[in-house]
């Protein structure tokens, strides 16, 4: 079910979980008392989360375990007291904020509680696959719990550190209690973190297997697209980087093989007219990829050590673009089959949108020649000598050049360097193979945005192509390259 | 989890980092190598291996944007004899071994995300 702000409860979870994880990895910077004080909050929320799960159909050996995951949770919550009411006791860790990464955790146990639907399962029993989810959720809440009770015990002990590195006068105005009362609450929360694990020893990540995959959504991929194709022409307009380049003809040739595996589900379930497929769009697909791939094998290469991190915009799109295509080709144990994928996806439409895809690729491989052409664009001096080398070396005369092709100072400290002429028209003709490969492959996909695409397959009687695992892997199209990050 | 020795400092962390992220990017060539060698392999091994390839390049673009500017990426190398060679995964596995060296704590600000990509990245192709 979702929440207000439409995040499910599983999704809830795992937010919390990775907060807790970036507590725990930034606790230096972290001061233990802050922590302390919200940590209290943390485990209630937790603890009334716990309780609002339903109970599971008692069935042979699962009431047991479920008896005595209850009584950790209470033991914990025991413990959380404890700890609390001497806390409230004395003058440490006193009042003061908290720590927002743990109040946002709070909240998100909160909301998910509120989530939960009360249900009797004495009168219906428990789906396996809802019970399966359950044990995940559960699994997933207390490696919440074993981890930021790590997170808070990490943070006590740097303070202990401090404290004990301070000099004799500043350690004299420090209350004498702030010690004790800090060395009893890191001790008090390592036992706790111990107990929690031993729900996480048994349990995680194995129990997640179980969790619930809501089905994709149908706009994620075009969506992904769209922004792709935009940051990547904002990329290249600008003063792109051979690291740039390197993102965008990776992600080109990721988006090829993704259009690859779902044309040939399509084809294969009949959501697609399979003999165009076979014939025109497959070879067209491999040819695409091969020459994408090849860009993204040399570009690399050019870029500096210090200089290949392109723009934090164009990062976030190209791994949404990872991200929307995992989420429709990955089952739990791999690459879906055709079968899964044709049950859970609209094959029909994801072919419609990837067709755009492949036809503003041919645009973006312009715009990638265009940048190529760029006096301006620079690339790593290790890379562009090594690469000019082999180029003249495959030349009517071999290496006969006397003159180094970048100066031994810039070789040295790896700096960015002017292409040479040789290295430049060498990328250009690479640029030109993508350009031809992708205006192929969108040719061949234009069949899938017609009235007719999938429609002529029934109206000519058509069965799904039995083939066309096997005619994917036919290469009817020479490669755009001849090796790994060869250029010719 | 246990407690972290104390001998470390964020000079360590920092050489992990910038080892992980090399070790990242080996893996993320590697990955488009294979995909550009003759013959192709097939459908399912290359869409995994571009996945993987284009996880580590994230991957390693997070790990390169913790370093500070004036860290020289030839003083961190780590010990991978021919990362133009092998298996990419096993390099993901090597960089994930390396920020086990190093207590948590002695990590850059910011290294859970790394840490996290990369048990992703093992979790989604290991």
């Amino acid at each position: 079910m979702p929440a207000r702000e439409g995040r499910s409860l599983g999704e809830l979870l795992l937010d919390s979980d990775l907060l807790v994880r970036e507590v725990l990895m930034d606790t230096p910077l972290m001061d233990g008392r802050v922590m302390i004080r919200t940590w209290g909050e943390v485990v209630e929320a937790a603890a009334d989360l716990w309780r609002a799960f339903p109970e599971p159909s008692p069935h042979a050996g699962q009431s047991e375990r479920h008896n005595s995951a209850q009584d950790l949770m209470k033991q914990l919550q025991t413990m959380n007291n404890n700890l609390m009411k001497a806390s409230r006791r004395s003058p440490w860790p006193g009042t003061g904020l908290g720590d927002d990464r743990l109040l946002t955790v709070c909240e998100n146990l909160t909301t998910a509680a509120e989530l939960l639907p009360r249900r009797r399962t004495d009168v219906r029993p428990m789906r396996p696959e809802v019970e399966a989810d359950l044990d995940a959720a559960k699994a997933r809440l207390m490696h919440v719990l074993y981890v930021g009770a790590h997170g808070v015990q990490v943070a006590l002990n740097r303070d202990l550190r401090d404290l004990t590195a301070l000099s004799a006068t500043r350690r004299a105005a420090v209350p004498p209690e702030s010690r004790k009362r800090t060395v009893e609450a890191r001790d008090r929360v390592a036992a706790f973190e111990q107990l929690a694990g031993s729900y996480v020893a048994g349990t995680f990540p194995t129990a997640l297997h179980g969790e619930h995959k809501p089905p994709a959504e149908p706009d994620r991929l075009r969506q992904a697209l769209a922004t792709w194709d935009i940051q990547a022409h904002r990329s290249l307009s600008g003063a792109p980087t051979a690291g740039t380049i390197a993102l965008i003809a990776q992600t080109q040739a990721h988006i090829a093989f993704t259009s690859q595996t779902l044309l040939r589900a399509g084809s294969g379930s009949g959501a697609i007219e399979p003999g165009a497929y076979r014939t025109r769009l497959a070879p067209a697909l491999e040819s695409a990829q091969a020459s994408w791939v090849g860009l993204a094998t040399v570009w690399p290469q050019l870029a500096p050590s210090r200089g290949r991190r392109p723009g934090p915009d164009l990062v976030n799109a190209a791994n949404e673009i990872r991200a929307a295509t995992r989420e429709i080709i990955h089952d739990r144990s791999g690459l879906a089959s055709i079968e899964v994928l044709a049950a859970t996806v609209d094959l029909k439409q994801v072919s419609r949108t990837l067709q755009l895809g492949l036809a503003t690729s041919a645009d973006l491989a312009y715009a990638l020649r265009e940048s190529t052409e760029d006096p301006d664009l620079l690339g790593s001096a290790r890379g562009v000598n090594t690469m000019a080398m082999a180029l003249e070396a495959r030349g009517p005369y071999g290496n006969a050049s006397t003159e180094s092709w970048v100066r031994p100072v810039d070789h040295a400290h790896d700096r960015p360097v002017a292409l040479p002429d040789i290295v430049r028209e060498a990328l250009m003709r690479a640029a030109d193979r993508a350009i031809e490969g992708a205006k192929t492959a969108a040719g061949a996909a234009a069949y899938l945005s017609g009235p007719n695409g999938n429609d002529a397959a029934k109206t000519l009687g058509l069965k799904p192509d039995p083939l066309a695992h096997h005619h994917s892997q036919t290469r009817a199209l020479p490669a755009a390259t001849s090796g790994s990050g060869r250029l010719r | 989890m246990t407690s972290k020795t104390e001998t470390t400092t964020g000079n360590d962390g920092l050489a992990v980092i910038g080892g992980v992220a090399l070790l990242l990017q080996a893996a993320a060539d590697r990955c488009l190598s294979i995909l550009a060698a003759d013959p192709q392999p097939g459908l399912e091994e290359s869409f995994a291996l571009s996945d993987l390839g284009l996880g580590a390049t994230f991957a390693a673009s997070q790990a390169r944007g913790l370093l500070p500017a004036a860290v020289e990426h030839d003083d961190i190398q780590p010990s991978v004899s021919r990362p133009d060679r092998g298996d990419p995964l096993e390099l993901v596995q090597a960089a994930e071994a390396l920020t086990r060296t190093v207590p948590i704590e002695a990590l850059p600000v910011g290294g859970s995300r790394v840490v996290v990509a990369l048990c992703d990245l093992l979790g989604e192709h290991g």
